[in-house]
């Protein structure tokens, strides 16, 4: 060990002049300035949606993309290559191979120094990250955010980007020392990198290539995602570290490949010893992992961190919107267990105060630890849990190209039916090669339950194709294909929405479309819960689009008894109230407004869009609170070209409203106005409800009085509903 | 029994197994000598130092340094060796001084070994320029500072005086030789510098074409090639060469030309001075054959 000391101490002695260590640092200085960058010409932007966690921790995982996955490894690239130069001019190696020293301690040391030049790389990165971070805190933030340094977490984040750098470092060591040119050493190592950019855009893992591995590393940017401290990234990377240091040894010492692993069958045997150990060791690490369930017990707990907690957290079943249970919150801490047999399927996670809403796979033996972080603006939430490859899986469309086809080859249906063909062809591929980037893999039952929500949404797309351009003609191999994914529906596609609509939608193709027709299809169904959830997706379906409260009524009234499930029932009920309290269709009568310019408007300016409404004064301390999260909220909408957020103010003095804007200007993404026709003209004192939000539909109905206040996750999910409804 | 410090028996070379770059080679290297190998450029000189320094590698067990096989004895025995192999070998963004200051810290030497290297080969005020900046001169003479810093045992060195100017060239070959005097440091060096090697070194091996032609002391070879024949330049020859003794075995070259056999300096003056006392008219004593000429001789056959 001494030896090997002396020997790296005088390869380090050997890089002085190299500029490696500036040439580290500054690489290193880059990511955080180009974060400081781009937060100082986005005035401000730098409220995200994701809610802020801690000054440094922030700053960091911003920066941390920038340079893990290039700055760094262009840093290994260059300075691998300098480091063998140095010894490839000269006769460099022949001078150090007849020193007292062994070739295997020589490549050791090589090695060593350059991971020592990354390391000093590394820590730069982080300490340049908390200066950058609290200059940024000190000078430039617009919000409060904690100084809270959690050790343990840049310890990981460090650890993972330290170990994960450490085969692309034995990698282009190893060819740094086998190609003696500066050239092409340099053109692999940047031939890797396009190779990671190509696998980020195809959203495809490229184990087979080392200088993966920091990529796959921070596929998501924040540790705190992690189930284990280190991880798949570490273990790829200590196997990278590991085989190039022995076949690079190997070569280097023997002065070729054929003399390292072909000259006799000695070295023969040896190579394919190593090819046997090396394979085996790479298809067990890569092989995808499935989480063994300890027991059946179904356990979620975590920890809140934000202004006002929550009280407690309700456990709610997707199917029924119905309490499974009620968790309490002690000081942002909460833990929940229970043995109790429960439906595998999708659940949601209230939380009392509104601002979390997760989602969560949960069936017999799950266990979610989850870890949330809120603000008035955004909510972050980070979980550790035995179903992740189910939940990611869940969330991953492979088929989502389909609809951009359905766009380009509108006028070409054979082109685009072709393409979506091979899509088709290419999911159970897909399938099977899934993994998360923690290298879990999912249940056979799940893949299937997958593979027939991708035929569902295909054939969505296909049958969406066919209506629009008139010529529903997919080719029947495709057809039967898609058909035959869902022959037998598993249980979690049986009460999946995609499963119903489709199955709506056979009854409407195979009859001629009268409502009566459809009625009696429907009713005449086999009793059960599908029919159950037919009955309630397409009364729901309709309600939603119906203006009078009567209608409505009657609709459910007609299906009521065809109903067996009686928490069917009430989801319908539960659906008639709501949307009896949401003023559903009522016209609301245009009201006249003026804007700073003294210019008047009328809300009928904007039908053909939804409005939302922001009613406020700025004598009411709670209108002044949630004001700039109400302007948040249209910055974070801003892609919907179907919106319009509108705050209106209500105040008897104008002046007060004037003196408000040229204290807070606007971002101009909603619009400020102020109410200049009676404040009850609509039969609602306005005026007595500030704060109040609520949405006009585009032609000009009440689509939501009783809208939730911005900032929370109803809000957001509303957004995002009236958002995507282009029709 | 003399101690050899380098041993070869039989060795063959190649990089692939089917082309041999050296072929049978033998060779002892005695403890204390200074050991000319020469050949011409491509005979097989620095791929022979390259074996020896278990720089290619052998695994026949034909090649012994100190008395163990390469294999086992590296790279400890590197401790007690110096080297200079072909080009000077150096680090050009670092000093003189870093240079050797780098292989200070693999051989674990003080600094005093550095200065005492850079002073005996006149680098000394130099040290702190970057070696970019050397001249080739400058370079050869550094390279042979790093092979001296561990005042090693033996010293291999390949082509030493490549680049040095005439009297670079006569400086080093004092300081080669001066050091074999003084501290019996075994030198085993290449050349096609035939002159050079011829007056300084005390065993000699002759490489053509990979295979050794000659190997053994100087004097043995002067013995078996006869480099004992010596002119005696006079006017009219014919009508003195009866007059030396037979046991010269003079012979008549040309009408001014006899050439005898002699093996100490003090025959050609008793000659010489026979000649002259019978009235010979003597203008010139040279060597028959030179060391030289018969190296190309035998180089120009393979």
């Amino acid at each position: 060990m001494n030896s090997l000391h002396i020997t790296t101490k005088a390869e380090w002695l050997k890089t002085k002049g190299l500029g490696l260590i500036p040439a580290g640092m500054v690489l290193a200085l880059l990511a955080p300035i180009l974060v400081f960058t781009t937060r100082y010409f986005s005035n401000g932007m730098n409220i995200m949606r994701d809610a802020p966690i801690s000054v440094f921790e922030d700053y960091t995982v911003e920066s941390l993309g920038f340079y893990a996955k290039f700055f760094l490894l262009l840093f290994i690239v260059i300075a691998a290559n300098r480091i063998c130069q140095i010894d490839h001019k000269n006769g460099g190696w022949l001078l150090m191979e007849t020193q007292p020293v062994s070739k295997f301690r020589l490549y050791l040391a090589k090695f060593l120094t350059l991971v020592l030049l990354t390391l000093i790389s590394i820590v730069s990165f982080f300490l340049f990250c908390y200066g950058f971070a609290a200059i940024w805190q000190a000078g430039f933030a617009t919000t409060e955010i904690s100084w809270n340094f959690d050790v343990t977490w840049h310890l990981q984040t460090f650890l993972k980007v330290f170990i994960s750098s450490l085969g692309i470092s034995a990698f282009m060591l190893f060819i740094s020392m086998v190609v003696s040119s500066y050239i092409w050493p340099f053109m692999i190592g940047i031939l890797g990198l396009l190779l990671n950019l190509f696998s980020a855009i195809r959203q495809e893992y490229y184990l087979f290539s080392p200088l993966f591995t920091e990529q796959l590393a921070f596929s998501k940017s924040n540790v705190r995602n992690l189930n284990t401290f280190l991880g798949f990234s570490e273990q790829l990377s200590l196997f990278w570290t590991g085989l190039f240091i022995l076949v690079g040894y190997l070569w280097y010492s023997q002065k070729s490949f054929k003399r390292a692993f072909l000259f006799d069958s000695k070295t023969i045997g040896f190579s394919s010893l190593i090819v046997i150990l090396f394979g085996g060791l790479y298809y067990f690490i890569q092989k995808p992992k499935q989480i063994l369930k300890e027991d059946k017990t179904v356990e979620i707990s975590g920890k809140i961190n934000g202004p006002d907690l929550p009280k407690s957290l309700t456990l709610i079943d997707s199917r029924f919107s119905s309490t499974v249970a009620t968790i309490p919150v002690n000081n942002g801490q909460f833990s929940w267990k229970s043995s109790d047999t429960i439906f595998p399927g999708v659940y949601f996670l209230k939380s009392d105060n509104d601002k979390i809403n997760s989602t969560l796979l949960l069936s017999e033996g799950s266990k979610y630890n989850l870890e949330m972080f809120y603000n008035d603006f955004a909510v972050s939430e980070f979980s550790k849990n035995n179903r992740k490859a189910e939940q990611e899986m869940l969330q991953r469309p492979f088929t989502a190209e389909a609809i951009a086809f359905s766009q380009l080859y509108k006028d070409n249906p054979s082109k685009f039916y072709a393409e979506v063909q091979k899509i088709w062809d290419k999911v159970p591929k897909k399938l099977d090669n899934y993994r998360t980037y923690e290298n879990y893999g999912v249940s056979d039952d799940f893949k299937q339950f997958k593979l027939q929500m991708e035929a569902l949404q295909l054939l969505s797309v296909v049958k969406n194709f066919g209506k629009k351009s008139g010529e529903f003609k997919a080719p029947e191999g495709l057809f039967t294909s898609l058909n035959k994914a869902i022959e037998k529906p598993t249980v979690l596609t049986l009460q999946n929405p995609l499963y119903i609509a489709y199955q709506l939608a056979n009854i409407q193709n195979t009859q001629s479309s009268t409502d009566t027709l459809f009625t009696t299809k429907l009713k005449n169904m086999e009793a059960g819960q599908v029919r159950d959830q037919m009955i309630s997706t397409h009364i729901t379906e309709n309600m939603e689009k119906m203006t009078s409260a009567e209608d409505r009524e009657k609709l459910v009234n007609e299906f009521k008894d065809d109903i067996s499930d009686e928490r069917f029932k009430e989801v319908l009920e539960k659906k008639l109230e709501t949307l009896k309290k949401e003023k559903r269709g009522i016209p609301f009568l245009p009201i006249e407004m003026t804007d700073d310019q003294e210019k008047t408007v009328t809300l009928s300016n904007f039908n053909g869009k939804y409005m939302v409404l922001e009613i406020w004064s700025a004598d009411s301390e709670a209108s002044l609170k949630l004001k700039p999260v109400f302007q948040q909220e249209a910055q974070n909408a801003r892609w919907y070209g179907n919106i319009a957020f509108i705050s209106l103010n209500v105040d008897s003095d104008k002046a007060k409203w004037q003196k408000y804007l040229s204290e807070n200007p606007s971002d101009g993404k909603a619009k400020d106005y102020f109410l200049t026709s009676k404040n009850d003209a609509n039969g609602f004192n306005l005026g007595s409800l500030v704060p109040k939000y609520f949405v006009i539909d585009p032609q000009g109905n009440i689509y939501n009085f009783e809208a939730p206040k911005p900032g929370t996750s109803g809000f957001e999910s509303m957004i995002n509903k009236i958002g995507n409804d282009i029709n | 029994m003399t101690e050899n410090i380098i041993q070869i028996n039989d060795l063959t070379f190649g990089f692939t197994p089917k082309k041999s770059i050296l072929k049978n080679i033998s060779l002892t290297v005695p403890k204390g000598s200074i050991y000319g190998f020469i050949g011409a450029n491509g005979a097989g000189k620095s791929t022979t130092m390259r074996v020896i320094l278990g720089v290619y590698p052998e695994v026949n067990d034909t090649v012994r340094v100190f008395g163990e096989h390469i294999n086992k004895a590296y790279p400890k025995s590197f401790g007690k060796i110096g080297t200079l192999i072909d080009y000077p070998a150096f680090y050009d963004h670092l000093s003189g001084w870093n240079n050797l200051k780098t292989l200070a810290t693999l051989r674990k030497l003080p600094n005093e070994n550095i200065e005492e290297a850079l002073i005996l080969v006149g680098m000394w005020d130099a040290r702190n320029i970057k070696m970019k900046k050397y001249s080739l001169g400058m370079k050869q003479r550094t390279a042979i500072a790093m092979a001296l810093l561990s005042k090693p045992e033996l010293l291999i060195l390949d082509e030493p005086v490549n680049g040095l100017d005439p009297n670079g060239m006569v400086e080093i070959r004092e300081l080669l030789v001066d050091l074999n005097q003084k501290t019996g440091t075994t030198i085993f060096i290449s050349s096609h510098l035939l002159q050079e090697l011829e007056k300084m070194v005390t065993h000699l091996a002759i490489i053509a074409d990979g295979e050794i032609m000659f190997q053994g002391s100087k004097a043995a070879l002067s013995t078996k090639y006869g480099f004992n024949k010596v002119e005696i330049m006079l006017h009219n020859a014919g009508d003195y060469i009866q007059l030396i003794d037979k046991k010269f075995n003079a012979s008549l070259l040309s009408e001014t030309t006899i050439v005898v056999d002699t093996h100490e300096n003090y025959e050609i003056s008793h000659i010489n001075r026979t000649l002259i006392e019978k009235g010979a008219s003597v203008y010139r004593i040279a060597p028959a054959e030179s060391f030289e000429k018969w190296f190309m001789e035998i180089t120009k056959k393979n």
